[in-house]
């Protein structure tokens, strides 16, 4: 997944009900939610949940009459990740007031989780599984250590024999050694490549990718 | 937050271990829809998780309305199983009995695996389009997660999939294979975890 600058266009359309642009806000901050929701939540459920919610809340701000809350079209990400923060307090504050999702909206995540794009996700999932595997067995573990076992930060540190601010360190090295893996895999195998495998991610030797400083 | 701030701190990786006071994660959330780098830093960790941890079980909220729907759904389904064989040929999802070619033609094909009939005989499938798993972990009272590996008889890892909670190990697991990557020959479905879990073997023949 690459990086998306959001404008004021992009709210427009998705207040408009742009059937693409919403298929995009959901794809794209699917993971992003999922990251962010991962741990803070008590259950995997009340994180789905949230990521839901979030969805929900998002563009019934942006359609309420008056034209939302939203001012900056290029705000929108940071907008999104602050109505889920609100939704996590409430959770922690124990008054969440979900209301029902709308019919549309269940049917259209419905859609997107059982339809084409999910084959492609899991495509994704697969050839990311694959390159873990290739990995040396330290970095592979830590990967699996912080995403898949989710195991305490502190137990993972005392694994690896790092405190908390190096394990930092070996997240980020494994991530690099994992971009090169994935670059690699993607080169060994063009011609495998057809038009159902997944699509190129962000995944790219550090070099090959542009900064765009604030 | 500026970037330089950011790459300093590893602020990326504070982020996904979650390290990150209130105040230093707005501020990252702040700069991070902003800049390509950090942006990448985090989708890309995103990207692993996701991969990591697989069989994301999507429960809707409005479930009572959706599952109307998807009984609905279901329903037409039958009735067109009844009335229009060729339908059905589409849809069908049982294994062959043992003896019998289990001919999987569909759009998206399926290969129910049971160990009882799985070395028996092959399954018979379009090399081109993508191919679900069907198995269950054979255990009583799983303790996930388990990894489980779909190899070729070269030891070739095709596909792999993580359970990682109670629930879905309790439940039959589908793994998704992509279209064009089996060829004839014979397959080995291997299950870690907490214990030793028989592999399930099986031939696919490409058609």
């Amino acid at each position: 997944m690459d990086f998306f600058p959001f404008d004021d266009e992009y709210v427009r359309r998705l207040r408009d009900g742009d059937r693409s642009t919403e298929d995009h806000f959901y794809s794209y901050f699917e993971p992003i939610l999922r990251l962010k929701l991962r741990g803070r939540l008590p259950s995997a459920e009340a994180a789905e949940d949230a990521r839901q919610e979030t969805y929900a809340r998002v563009l019934k701000k942006l359609r309420a009459p008056g034209g939302g809350e939203i001012r900056d079209g290029h705000a929108f990400g940071k907008f999104v990740l602050t109505v889920c923060n609100n939704i996590v307090f409430e959770t922690y504050r124990g008054d969440k007031h979900n209301e029902p999702l709308d019919d549309e909206i269940i049917e259209r995540l419905a859609s997107l989780e059982n339809s084409e794009g999910e084959l492609i996700k899991e495509q994704m999932r697969e050839c990311v599984r694959r390159v873990i595997s290739t990995l040396e067995t330290r970095d592979r573990n830590i990967l699996e250590a912080i995403f898949f076992k989710e195991t305490p930060k502190a137990a993972i540190c005392e694994e690896f024999g790092v405190d908390q601010g190096y394990l930092r360190v070996l997240l980020h090295r494994a991530k690099e050694k994992f971009r090169k893996a994935w670059a690699k895999e993607q080169q060994r195998r063009p011609r495998d490549r057809d038009e159902t495998d997944p699509p190129r991610p962000s995944l790219l030797p550090r070099e090959t990718v542009k900064r765009q400083d604030t | 937050m500026t970037h330089d701030e950011a790459k300093k701190s590893m602020a990326a990786e504070a982020y996904v271990l979650d390290d990150l006071e209130a105040a230093e994660r707005n501020a990252f959330e702040e700069h991070f829809f902003d800049c390509t780098d950090c942006t990448i830093d985090v989708l890309d960790a995103a990207t692993i998780a996701d991969g990591v941890r697989t069989g994301n079980v999507v429960r809707f909220r409005g479930y009572s309305r959706w599952a109307a729907a998807a009984a609905a759904a279901a329903v037409a389904i039958g009735l067109a199983y009844n009335y229009v064989p060729q339908v059905a040929s589409l849809w069908h999802r049982t294994p062959a009995p043992i003896g019998q070619q289990a001919s999987v033609p569909a759009r998206e094909q399926t290969i129910d695996l049971d160990a009882s009939r799985a070395a028996q005989a092959p399954f018979i499938i379009v090399g081109n389009q993508p191919v679900s798993i069907g198995f269950v972990i054979p255990v009583t009272d799983p303790r996930p997660p388990y990894v489980c590996e779909l190899r070729d008889d070269a030891g070739v890892l095709i596909g792999s999939a993580t359970v990682d909670t109670k629930e879905k190990a309790s439940n039959p697991v589908s793994l998704v294979i992509a279209g064009g990557k089996f060829h004839s020959g014979q397959y080995t479905l291997g299950i870690r975890g907490d214990r030793e879990i028989p592999a399930y073997h099986f031939v696919v023949e490409v058609h």
